[in-house]
C-alpha cells in the first residue's frame, strides 16, 4: 500500500500480514507513518495504490486512535451500544447488555457505566475507546498509542488486557513507548519514514547481530583482553564499566573457551540481549546514515 | 440507529429548541395580527397622524404564522438540522464513525429520518398554537382550512430542514449547508409570483396563503411532487458514495 499527499510520499509500498492470535508491536518515530498506514487500513485515509484482503471486509478490523472522542450526551454502556449499532455487529458476543457490562469490566470502567462520556477523563475516554473497539469482536483490534493518556497504575493495567486481548485476537499495538511494545508484543513491524523496515518476530529484531556477552573482570582486564585478542575474538571494554568487558555473543563457544582458561579473572556473564529501544535506535541511526551517504 | 439519533434530539435539547422557535411563531403571529391596530396606534409618530388597519380576520391570523414560521423558524430549524446530520468538525468523532460504518446510508439514513421527524413535531406544535389562537381570537374560521393548510407549509418545513441536512452530509459543512439552503429559499420566496417558481419548486408549500382563499389542493400536487424528486435526488447522491476510502477485499474473493 501506498499512500501520498500531493508529492509528499507518506507511504511507499507497505506490505504487512497480520494473522493468528497475537500482539504485534507497529514502531516507528514522530512522522514515521503509523497513524496514516493503520487509517489507510481502516480506509480513512485514501491510498494511492494498494488494497487490503481480509477474511470478513471491513468488519474483521476495529480500531481505537489514540485519543479517542464520543457523543457526550451518551452514558458510557451506550456508547459500546452505539458502537455496536454503527457497525451493525448484531451478533457479536458482547452485543447483549451483559456482554456489554463485561467488556467495561474488562477495561475498568463498570463503575462508571451509567455515567455520561463527556465528563471523563482522557485517560477514561482511552479506556472506553479500547472497550469500543473490543466489543466489536474484531480479528483485527488495532490500538494507536493505546496508553499514552494513562497513568502508570493504568498503563500496567491496558498492558495486561492487550496481552489478554492478544490471546483471543490479533492486536496491533502503535506506541512511541518501546518498553510497552517489548513488554507485550510477540511481533513487530518497524516504520521509517513511510517504509516497512522490519516485520518479523520481536524476538528476532532484539537479537539481531549485535547482541553481546557482558563479562565483568574480577582481576587485570587487560590480561583478558589480551587472551581475547589472540583467539581472534574482536572484544572491547564498556566505556561505563571499566571492569566489564563486551564481546559479540554471536562468538559465544570460543568465548567460553577463553574464560575456562581464566576462572579466575571471572565475576559474572550476562547475555547483554539488546533492548527493543536500543535495537530500534541502532536500525534507524544505519538508515538515516545510509540515506546521508547517498 | 434510530434510538440513538432520538436521544440525540432530546439530550443535546435540539428538539427544544427547534420546539420553541415554532412555539413562539405560533403564540406571537396571531397575537401580532390579531392586535395590529392597537400595536400600530401606540409607536405611531404623532397624533396627527392616524394609521387605518383593515380589521384582520382568521386567514390574517394564519398568514402571519405561515410568514414567520417560514422566516426565523426556518432557519433555527436548517441550523440545528445541519448540524444534527453532519458528522461534525470534531475529527476524533468522525473516525468513531468512519471507522465503524460499513454503509454511508447506514449512518445517515437514522439522522435524516429523525431530524424529519422532530421538525414535523416542532412545526405540528407551532401550527397547533396558532390554530388555537386563530379559534380564540377571530371569529368565522374556516378550521378544515386552516388544518389543511399547516399541513402543507409542514411538509414545506420539513423539506427545507432536509435539504440542509443533506447538504451538511455531502459538505460536512453545517453552518454552509444551512445558511446556504436558507438564502436559496429566502431568494426564491422573493419570485413565489413566477409561475415557473409557484409550480415547480417546494417554495410554494413553504408559503401557501393562496389556500386560505380557497385555491384548489392540486395547485400543490406539483410543488409537492418537485419536493419529493429533490429529496429522492439528493438523498440518493448524499448517501451511496462509499463510506472508507482503501478497498477492503474478502480473502475468499481474491
Amino acid at each position: 500500500m501506498s499512500v501520498t499527499f500531493g508529492d509528499f510520499v507518506a507511504i511507499r509500498g507497505a506490505s504487512v500480514c497480520l494473522s493468528g492470535h497475537q500482539v504485534t508491536g507497529l514502531a516507528g518515530v514522530n512522522g514515521a507513518g503509523k497513524t496514516t498506514l493503520i487509517h489507510a487500513l481502516m480506509g480513512l485515509t485514501p491510498p494511492s495504490a494498494g488494497r487490503v484482503y481480509s477474511s470478513n471486509g471491513l468488519r474483521s478490523v476495529a480500531y481505537c486512535p489514540d485519543t479517542p472522542a464520543f457523543e457526550p450526551w451518551l452514558d458510557a454502556s451506550e456508547v459500546l451500544e452505539q458502537s455496536l449499532a454503527v457497525a451493525r455487529s448484531d451478533r457479536s458476543v458482547h452485543s447483549s447488555h451483559e456482554g456489554r457490562a463485561m467488556v467495561l469490566k474488562r477495561v475498568g470502567l463498570a463503575e462508571v457505566g451509567r455515567r455520561r462520556v463527556g465528563g471523563f477523563s482522557r485517560g477514561m475516554k482511552q479506556r472506553l475507546g479500547i472497550a469500543a473497539a473490543v466489543v466489536l469482536d474484531p480479528e483485527i483490534l488495532i490500538l494507536d498509542e493505546p496508553t499514552s493518556a494513562l497513568d502508570p497504575l493504568g498503563r500496567e493495567d491496558v498492558l495486561g488486557l492487550i496481552s489478554e486481548l492478544g490471546r483471543a485476537m490479533h492486536v496491533v499495538f502503535s506506541s512511541h513507548l518501546l518498553d510497552d511494545i517489548e513488554k507485550v508484543a510477540n511481533s513487530l513491524i518497524v516504520l521509517d519514514r513511510g517504509e516497512v523496515v522490519f516485520t518479523g518476530l520481536l524476538s528476532d529484531f532484539v537479537n539481531a547481530p549485535a547482541a553481546q556477552l557482558a563479562i565483568t573482570v574480577g582481576g587485570d582486564v587487560r590480561l583478558l583482553l589480551a587472551a581475547f585478542e589472540a583467539r581472534g575474538i574482536g572484544c572491547s571494554v564498556d566505556p561505563g564499566a571499566p571492569g566489564t568487558l563486551c564481546v559479540p555473543e554471536s562468538l559465544r563457544h570460543r568465548v567460553f573457551e577463553v574464560l575456562a582458561a581464566h576462572p579466575d579473572q571471572i565475576r559474572s556473564v550476562e547475555s547483554s540481549q539488546e533492548s527493543l529501544q536500543s535495537a530500534f535506535v541502532r536500525l534507524i541511526r544505519a538508515r538515516a546514515a545510509d540515506g546521508d551517504d547517498t | 440507529m434510530i434510538h440513538f439519533e432520538a436521544r440525540r434530539w432530546t439530550r443535546s435539547r435540539r428538539l427544544v429548541i427547534v420546539c420553541a422557535a415554532f412555539a413562539f411563531a405560533g403564540m406571537s403571529a396571531p397575537l401580532v395580527a390579531a392586535y395590529a391596530e392597537q400595536i400600530l396606534g401606540a409607536v405611531q409618530p404623532s397624533s396627527n397622524v392616524s394609521i387605518l388597519v383593515e380589521d384582520p380576520t382568521w386567514r390574517d391570523g394564519i398568514a402571519s404564522y405561515l410568514q414567520n414560521a417560514a422566516q426565523l423558524s426556518l432557519l433555527v430549524a436548517c441550523y440545528v438540522v445541519a448540524w444534527a446530520c453532519a458528522l461534525g468538525s470534531d475529527e476524533r468523532l468522525q473516525i468513531f464513525y468512519r471507522s465503524r460504518a460499513t454503509q454511508r446510508w447506514h449512518l445517515f439514513l437514522p439522522r435524516l429520518i429523525m431530524s424529519g421527524l422532530c421538525v414535523c413535531v416542532a412545526a405540528s406544535l407551532g401550527g397547533l398554537l396558532a390554530f388555537y389562537e386563530v379559534m380564540v381570537l377571530f371569529d368565522g374560521n374556516d378550521p378544515a382550512r386552516m388544518l389543511l393548510v399547516l399541513t402543507v407549509q409542514s411538509t414545506g418545513l420539513v423539506t427545507v430542514a432536509l435539504l440542509a441536512g443533506l447538504g451538511a452530509v455531502l459538505t460536512n459543512a453545517p453552518v454552509v449547508s444551512a445558511l446556504t439552503t436558507y438564502f436559496v429559499v429566502f431568494f426564491l420566496d422573493l419570485f413565489r409570483d413566477v409561475s415557473i417558481v409557484s409550480d415547480w419548486t417546494p417554495i410554494a408549500l413553504l408559503r401557501p396563503e393562496p389556500l386560505l382563499e380557497q385555491s384548489p389542493m392540486s395547485d400543490y400536487l406539483r410543488p409537492g411532487l418537485a419536493a419529493l424528486a429533490l429529496l429522492a435526488v439528493t438523498t440518493s447522491i448524499a448517501l451511496t458514495r462509499p463510506v472508507r476510502a482503501t478497498p477492503h477485499v474478502n480473502r475468499s474473493d481474491r
